[in-house]
């Protein structure tokens, strides 16, 4: 079975195979499309005269760049060939698609960040402390209650008080 | 001679004692820790060193920077899981010496190492900065504009998945640096009428939100992996004998480690790898590599420390970071007002003095911290990553907000770091982004003015030899690639 698995060919093998990598050219064409559209957004930069901008006009060098990034780009679809000589799986990372939990935890994240002006600084801790844990599969809830209750709490205290740091205490008024 | 003596009387005041202790310890700590590396912990700590004197600040972070190096060699030997990436080398021969019974043992050869490769590599940076400062005070725009773009160029040899995207990456960092009211002419480039954006993209919250956040979504996926630790009960330092047969190991790993440190862009990780090749080369036992033989912990151990001293050479005199933390250490240089490069050094060269002595204090705390607490820092790899990294994001919240005490920093921040996040995915690493931010500005306002110099006639450049030297050296270093490649074809076929 072990045997038939490492002769199979997998989804890497099929891509490395191809010339063009349909995953860099996917990342190639977010990257020119990127380009494109910040070279506009140049195009209508004020201009100032040519002796108060020292014929340097404020786009010109952005958009030096923005070529550099769009050359280098294109030669992204092709760079596993080479890397593949190398003996470098490009795909290593990303063979499969985003870790169901790393996708929760990106929703946890945007929702508590959204939420922390809300809800003040501690109890945004102290809901980090709470959720996390138990999101990421952490079992022992004693652990994680002792952790949600004391870690902020030490925290607020020593950047409030020892380093004078200001924390917005929310729509509910609570700190330290 | 009195440069040298305000230089350390800065930091026998008792306060800066702490902060460079701290300095180590966090940094031993944050190493040792899988996932957690020194520049996402020196991206954490630059926004609460705001409101410390600039040189305690930049000694602290020297100080967590050589620390963090040293720490990630502890999981390197007792969990084979490198706590930072220069420790990569160190678990080859670490783990396996570890495994048959000897991890304290494994690990007094990595602190012995690691404090002679520092110390090594500080006496030379003591010696080169300044030498390397004196030469540079000599560059006019044209010749820091040139050794930008080579320093830039050397982004395709930084270690990482590809040349071509640490290149890109590098880029794009130069162009977010445009960012913000363009200082010749005060016009606005890229603030989408957006006011914080006017003085250019904070540092802080990108920098907390690329190393940080993005390790964060990174781990969450390696949440099941299961792990081996050995637990170590004490350090054992090796015998004078052991030390007399490897000393030529050691001294070897240092001068490489400190050369490739002194390379732009080339850090700890690169110096560990060759270091570990070099000490195999020049073995006599080069069947028991792998076996955990101490020549395997002691030559990429000494090249990866010695790397760090050498790659503030570059960052104190000529103001191009020699690593990723070094850029970081950089951009606070930069928070805290200085304009890094060879006039800082001139002006105030206590402050060279003040930051060797911080990183010697750390190389010499090693020893402490290793004969002391190796059996803590062991116990410290059992914390689960279900408390550590909430804990880890905590910080990144607190580190971003406090930088202007405003919510949007902590928005840029999760933008970076989801950012951060699929540009790891896809090859583009954060640092090359971060290197290219810092010297975005340094490399337009060069540009700039030899434009002026020269007016606009790109050619003229060339009538430098300064500038010729360094472009030559830029195309030769991203020619290489291609003409090994092309060699290596060509004795396949042979």
């Amino acid at each position: 079975m072990d045997n038939q698995n490492s002769t199979a060919p997998t989804t890497d093998d099929a891509r490395a195979n191809r010339l063009v990598h349909p995953v860099d050219l996917a990342v190639t064409a977010i990257i020119l499309a990127g380009v494109g559209y910040l070279f506009y957004v140049t195009t209508q930069f004020d201009e100032v005269s040519p002796l108060f901008a020292q014929n340097i006009q404020p786009a010109m060098y952005p958009q030096l760049l923005l070529w550099i990034i769009a050359a280098l780009s294109c030669f992204l679809p092709f760079e596993h060939i080479l890397l593949a000589k190398k003996g470098k799986n490009i795909d290593k990372d990303r063979s499969e698609s985003v870790h169901p939990l790393t996708k929760i935890t990106i929703a946890f994240l945007i929702v508590v960040v959204l939420a922390a002006p809300y809800l003040g600084m501690l109890l945004t801790m102290i809901t980090i402390c709470l959720v996390m844990p138990r999101l990421w599969g952490y079992k022992k809830l004693v652990t994680t209650l002792l952790f949600a209750g004391i870690f902020p709490v030490v925290v607020s205290l020593v950047f409030s008080k020892v380093l004078s740091v200001y924390f917005d205490s929310g729509i509910f008024g609570i700190t330290l | 001679m009195d440069a040298i003596i305000e230089g350390f009387s800065l930091l026998l005041e008792i306060e800066n004692i702490i902060l460079i202790t701290l300095g180590v310890l966090i940094g031993v700590l944050v190493g040792a820790l899988p996932g957690l590396s020194s520049p996402m912990a020196i991206a954490l700590l630059t926004p609460f060193t705001i409101q410390l004197e600039p040189i305690p600040a930049i000694a602290m972070m020297a100080a967590l920077y050589c620390a963090g190096t040293f720490g990630g060699s502890i999981t390197a030997i007792l969990i084979n899981a490198p706590g930072a990436p220069p420790a990569v080398a160190t678990a080859l021969d670490g783990y396996p010496m570890a495994k048959r019974g000897e991890p304290g043992r494994a690990l007094g050869l990595a602190t012995v190492a690691s404090v002679s490769g520092g110390i090594i590599s500080l006496i030379i940076f003591i010696v080169a900065a300044p030498t390397l400062a004196a030469v540079a005070l000599e560059f006019r725009p044209p010749e820091y504009f040139a050794l930008a773009v080579f320093a830039l160029s050397m982004l395709a040899s930084m270690t990482g998945k590809s040349s071509l995207r640490n290149l890109i990456a590098g880029a794009v960092g130069v162009l977010l640096a445009t960012v913000g009211i363009h200082l010749t002419t005060g016009v606005e480039r890229f603030t989408f009428g957006i006011p914080d954006l006017d003085e250019g993209i904070h540092f802080v919250p990108v920098l907390i939100g690329l190393f940080a956040m993005g390790e964060l979504l990174s781990q969450s996926s390696t949440l099941n992996d299961a792990v081996e630790r050995i637990e170590a009960k004490a350090m054992k330092l090796p015998t004078w004998a052991e030390l007399k047969e490897l000393k030529n190991c050691i001294l070897r790993s240092s001068g490489i480690g400190t050369f490739i440190g002194i390379l732009p862009a080339e850090g700890s990780t690169v110096a560990a790898i060759v270091g570990y090749n070099e000490a195999k080369r020049f073995s006599k036992k080069k069947d028991e590599f792998g076996t955990g033989t101490p020549e395997g912990i002691v030559g990429p151990e000494a090249a990866n420390n010695s790397a760090a001293g050498g790659a503030m050479v570059p960052t104190l005199a000529l103001g191009i970071p020699g690593s990723g933390s070094t850029a970081l250490i950089l951009a606070a240089l930069i928070m805290h007002g200085f304009r890094p490069g060879p006039y800082l050094l001139n002006e105030t060269p206590e402050f060279l003095y003040a930051i060797f002595g911080a990183m010697l204090f750390a190389n010499i705390a090693f020893l402490a911290i290793g004969l002391a607490g190796a059996k803590f820092f062991s116990l410290v790899t059992f914390i689960p990553k279900q408390i550590l990294w909430p804990s880890v994001f905590i910080f990144a919240v607190i580190g971003a907000y406090s930088s202007s005490s405003s919510f949007v920093d902590v928005y840029v921040m999760l933008v970076a770091g989801l950012i951060g996040y699929f540009m790891n995915r896809h090859g583009f690493g954060a640092a090359p982004l971060v290197m290219g931010l810092i010297l975005g500005k340094m490399v337009e306002e060069a540009f700039s003015q030899s434009m002026i110099i020269y007016d606009n006639n790109f050619l003229a450049l060339m009538e430098s030899p300064i500038v010729l030297f360094f472009f030559a050296l830029t195309a030769l270093n991203l020619s290489t690639p291609f003409w090994t490649g092309f060699k290596n074809r060509k004795a396949a076929k042979a």
